[in-house]
């Protein structure tokens, strides 16, 4: 009977410790790695206002870009530029987010708090801009919820890239496509375009604003407080570690889109580059802005890694957690690797597209620099910090 | 010695380790289904890592593989159940083997375990007792069976915990506490005992507790005076890595069999049923070169790294089959540097962009799976019209908390690689010097 006891014992000592559970009442952790303060002023210094940020240069882009479409002839090229200028705005924070889709603006099926609003405000590579001269020829974009029908390649900083910065009256649909099979696109003349252009970069600036306000007040209205609290009963995180497991996932755009689609898909590195370099292929095809999107991609994943921005007070951050675990040295090197990536792809001369035509060999060697910080993601900093690689799944080890 | 284990036991202690058994992998099978590990690491991928030998092993579309397991279940309940206990326990062997020659990239010491025991049971009439095979045919029925049956199957759970104290006896484990300081620094947030895992002396005291609960334990559950306070310790030790690693069944396994090292008759005292009349029972012939071949084999086959040169934790070279259990952290980033062989145009493939994620992360730390990745490579590489291509592999890997180093010769052209018994050339030497030691602050 001792022994059956026994086994009892054993196996509801061993289901009563469940790890995904720390019942609220743990103390923070007392390594110097405490992972709840590092997600927690993460949350409140890094990404909410990077986000706070962006949905300031949300609604500047959307003032202009209403003005834009109000314009009469006399200052429509002014009014046209000023918009321009807001969208760069815009999307300098926005690229500098990319790397912090953590929580609201995450996949919604993919991110713990995730409502898929990143993508409804920025889904690249996934564009289409015939999908959205299809939509300039039909006329139905005044009703903003209209937008809600419509895959996001359709809107967001994308479509407004397009429609801020295309040249001239032609569309982006083959000719066997709608709207050109159908003569609709004929039909509008070059002066109605322009127009349509403008109404449609007013109604989708209205809609990337409210986006950004809605992520802004999540994050307010409850994701920080839960990232704050995360390890906690309430919060949405079971653990500490696996909300700095989400920052971290965050973190792999770097690897996955900077590195492999910003940047070995245009420089012919990717096999699927069919020429020497595609720069066709390459982000910004509009407004030329895929080097500056780079280096924002960098910054954004230093301010992740350090803790804050170049210029304010020192927070603790991903450096701090590997410092504190004796790999101080790969902290100094990981930061030192993201500013080389970041001066590298700052040295190219004039657009990534006439960089890639100039000095192909210049924007392989901003691959390099990139490949270089993410190959110390995937290895020593995983293992010091025992993270989880992002959608590495839930399974037994032994 | 011979007449000992041929004289019949109390069949009781091996009912009881068929019941354990069958609920066990019947719960594990279960939890396996409801947890979706079917459809991530079955239906999800499009490769499959192969293992030598066993590259005929196909992964069936998905209605089949919930049939499979969903008959795994079933199977095990018939087990614990002594139901047509022959018949359920050959089909289990089978189809749990089966499912672990899937994927490579699966591979767990514990699954292992599993299909040894599952194989070694299907030799053994653990349904002579107990069982509702008995009770359907009385004349099957036995309360006795040969102590050598009883002794095999002590000696394949001996053979795990002896075989992870030796892969213990290395330095990072033994002096410099890795890589349970990097597990265990990140496990501070675990209630009561959550605040100590960040001490040194911690993961020292651990390391050095598990290499000795690892190499005493057998003999302490063996001795009867030292029997329960080996079986607490059990529980204690199991309890404490269930509640501290991501390690599935493992603890529960080692939990729930470990009373096999007790006296044969522990059921019955337990359940206070009353005793057969073993000396009335004859002494059976037994298998004995089978048996001792067996047990050669797997004494000695876990020990075959030493054969070859290097750090096995780093080259891998004798990794599998052989309980090296949770002594490893290793982290990767591999990239795969194609060339055409007709043209020299060269790419660069991120291994993400066909493996998933959990697939891509246990590849980068095992040679021989990066050379099958590159043989994927150059395969899909053919097929979609490139030519003959040479893949190289810039393989970055970190061996508990070192700086990152090249696990394979990147010079190398990995798709014309196979694998073999002998050294791997191409695997590069590991990284000198101690793991990450200096921790901050403790």
């Amino acid at each position: 009977m001792r022994a059956l006891r026994l086994v009892a014992i054993g196996l509801g000592l061993a289901m009563g410790c469940d790890d995904g559970d720390d019942g609220g009442s743990a103390p923070p952790a007392d390594d110097g790695v405490d992972r709840r303060a590092i997600v927690a002023s993460l949350g409140e210094h890094v990404i909410l206002p990077t986000y706070e940020r962006f949905a300031q240069a949300a609604t500047a882009l959307r003032d202009a870009a209403q003005a834009h479409a109000t314009a009469g002839p006399a200052d429509a090229a002014a009014k046209r530029a000023a918009a321009q200028a807001a969208w760069r705005a815009a999307m300098a924070v926005w690229q500098e987010a990319e790397v912090m889709k953590v929580g609201p603006a995450g996949m919604a099926d993919m991110t713990v708090g995730g409502q898929s609003l990143g993508d409804e405000v920025y889904s690249w590579p996934n564009v289409n801009p015939c999908r959205v001269d299809q939509e300039i020829a039909a006329g139905r974009f005044s009703d903003p919820a209209h937008f809600e029908t419509l895959f996001p390649n359709a809107y967001g900083l994308d479509a407004l890239e397009y429609v801020l910065f295309v040249e001239g009256a032609d569309n982006a649909c083959a000719p066997q496509q709608a709207p050109n099979n159908n003569g609709a696109w004929a039909a509008l003349g070059a002066d109605e375009i322009a127009k349509r252009r403008a109404d449609y970069a007013a109604v989708v600036a209205g809609q990337v604003a409210r986006d950004a306000e809605a992520i802004v007040a999540a994050w307010r209205g409850g994701f920080l407080a839960s990232l704050q609290a995360a390890g906690t009963s309430g919060s949405a995180f079971p653990t500490a570690r696996a909300a700095l497991d989400e920052v971290f996932a965050a973190m792999f755009y770097v690897d996955l889109t900077t590195k492999d689609l910003k940047l070995a898909v245009p420089a012919g590195i990717a096999e699927t580059c069919g020429p020497e370099t595609c720069p066709d292929d390459a982000e910004s095809q509009f407004a030329h802005v895929s080097k500056e999107n780079i280096a924002a991609n960098m910054r954004g994943l230093r301010a992740v890694i350090v803790g804050n921005r170049p210029g304010e007070a020192a927070r603790p951050g991903f450096d701090d957690a590997l410092s504190a675990l004796g790999a101080g040295a790969l902290a100094t090197s990981l930061v030192a690797d993201i500013d080389a990536a970041i001066a590298a792809v700052e040295g190219l001369e004039g657009t990534l597209q006439q960089a890639l035509a100039s000095d192909p060999a210049k924007v392989r060697a901003v691959h390099a620099a990139v490949k270089k910080v993410t190959d110390v993601m995937k290895s020593q900093m995983v293992s010091v910090l025992a993270l989880t690689l992002p959608r590495e799944g839930a399974a037994d080890n032994d | 010695m011979t007449e000992r284990l041929r004289a019949p036991v109390d069949a009781a202690a091996l009912a009881a380790f068929r019941i354990l058994f069958g609920l066990l992998m019947c719960a594990g099978t279960l939890r396996f289904l409801l947890s979706g590990w079917v459809a991530e690491q079955y239906v999800r991928p499009a490769h499959f890592f192969k293992y030598p030998g066993f590259e005929w092993v196909v992964v069936p579309p998905e209605p089949a593989l919930y049939a499979l397991f969903g008959a795994l279940a079933v199977l095990a309940l018939m087990v614990a159940l002594g139901l047509f206990y022959r018949v359920a326990i050959v089909l289990f062997c089978l189809g749990f083997s089966y499912v672990q020659l899937m994927d490579a990239t699966n591979y767990l010491n514990h699954y292992y375990f599993i299909a040894l025991v599952s194989f070694v049971m299907c030799f053994l009439p653990l349904h002579a007792t107990w069982s509702l095979d008995a009770r359907r045919r009385p004349g099957m029925a036995r309360p006795t069976l040969p102590a050598w049956m009883l002794w095999l199957l002590r000696f394949q759970v001996a053979t795990v915990y002896f075989h992870a104290a030796l892969a213990k006896a290395q330095p990072d484990w033994l002096l410099h506490a890795q890589p349970l300081r990097l597990w265990l620094a990140a496990r501070t947030d675990l209630p009561v005992i959550g605040p100590w895992l960040d001490e040194t002396w911690v993961a020292y005291a651990m390391s050095w507790a598990g290499f000795l609960y690892d190499l005493t334990i057998v003999g302490f559950l063996l001795w009867r005076r030292t029997r329960v306070f080996a079986y607490v310790t059990v529980l204690v030790f199991h309890g404490l890595t269930h509640a501290l690693f991501d390690i599935g069944m493992f603890p529960f396994i080692m939990v729930t069999l470990t009373p096999v090292f007790f006296a044969p008759d522990w059921p019955r005292r337990l359940l206070r049923r009353p005793a057969p009349v073993i000396a009335a029972a004859p002494a059976a012939r037994w298998p004995a070169v089978a048996v001792t071949v067996w047990c050669v084999f797997h004494a000695l086959f876990p020990l075959r790294h030493f054969a070859w040169p290097g750090d096995v934790l780093w080259n891998e070279e004798g990794m599998r089959w052989s309980w090296k259990v949770m002594v490893r952290e290793k982290s990767g980033s591999v990239t795969f540097h194609v060339r055409s062989r007709e043209t020299g145009r060269a790419w660069q493939v991120n291994p993400l962009r066909f493996l998933q994620w959990r697939q891509a992360s246990e590849m980068a730390g095992q040679p021989d799976l990066i050379a099958q990745a590159a043989r994927m490579v150059a395969g899909d590489f053919r097929a979609r019209g490139f030519g003959d291509v040479e893949v190289r592999a810039e393989a970055w890997v970190s061996l508990n908390g070192r700086a990152p180093a090249l696990l394979v010769d990147p010079d190398v052209d990995l798709s014309r690689v196979e694998w073999t018994w002998a050294p791997a050339a191409w695997i590069r030497p590991g990284p000198e010097g101690p793991p990450l030691a200096a921790m901050a602050g403790r």
